[in-house]
């Protein structure tokens, strides 16, 4: 059976961890926060997610390479 | 193990797809500062960025869907647990006239099938294919050679 380290869905996830860069630098890029004064709940509400999509998307990406990694560990004919 | 990237996979995007919806219902809930007329940049960009990750979401779950399925189906079963019922020579070729044992043959169960494991019956037939060839080349040997005795025969008792 062949492994691949990556698979299609790679596209959407990477796609999923670009959204939540962009919620991060949302409030600052369209305008809506002055800069110097407190955060709004916006803009805390879209760092907040923003960091949720790019740290769930990475681990995600990383945890799939990781499982095909060991995947094509274990199922080499050396390491039976 | 086999399953593991997918199983990461689709618990990200399960993630991602409530950060989505959360995001589209962020300004009513969160209730964003919001212009006498429009939605404003605030509402807009959250919505139009949940609504977008929503539709990502769909995406990469039919991406992630596909390939489980596609492992599920044709990878990751154990061959050995692949079995289909392989009928035995008795059962599938019945002739009329010759009597069957069955009344004797107590072992045998003519409404059940013998089930072998795929792997065997994948074994056996490249142990046809394998052999029905050398038997081949032999028969034609054995005929050539019959010939050739036969004529070495009739010359000999020409001679004689």
């Amino acid at each position: 059976m062949r492994i691949r380290l990556v698979s299609v869905g790679w596209i959407g996830t990477s796609l999923l961890a670009l959204a939540g860069v962009w919620l991060l630098v949302a409030p600052a890029w369209v305008g809506y926060q002055p800069a110097g004064s407190h955060l709004l709940a916006a803009t805390r509400n879209d760092l907040a997610v923003g960091a949720t999509l790019l740290l769930v998307s990475v681990w995600g990406l990383f945890a799939q390479v990781a499982f095909a990694v060991h995947d094509m560990a274990t199922s080499h004919p050396a390491s039976e | 193990m086999r399953y593991g990237r997918y199983v990461s996979a689709l618990a990200a995007t399960t993630i991602a797809l409530l950060a989505g919806v959360w995001l589209i219902t962020a300004p009513w809930v969160l209730r964003y500062p919001r212009p006498v007329s429009g939605w404003g940049s605030m509402v807009l960009t959250d919505f139009w960025t949940g609504t977008a990750v929503v539709v990502l979401t769909a995406v990469t779950f039919m991406l992630y869907g596909r390939q489980i399925a596609h492992a599920f189906w044709t990878q990751s079963l154990p061959a050995a647990e692949v079995t289909e019922p392989v009928a035995t020579p008795r059962a599938a070729t019945p002739t009329p006239d010759a009597p069957t044992d069955e009344a004797t043959d107590t072992s045998a169960n003519p409404a059940e099938p013998e089930k072998i494991p795929a792997t065997v019956a994948l074994a056996a037939a490249d142990i046809d294919e394998l052999l029905v060839p050398i038997a081949t080349a032999l028969l034609t040997d054995l005929a050539q050679r019959r010939g050739i005795d036969g004529n070495h025969a009739r010359s000999k008792e020409g001679d004689s």
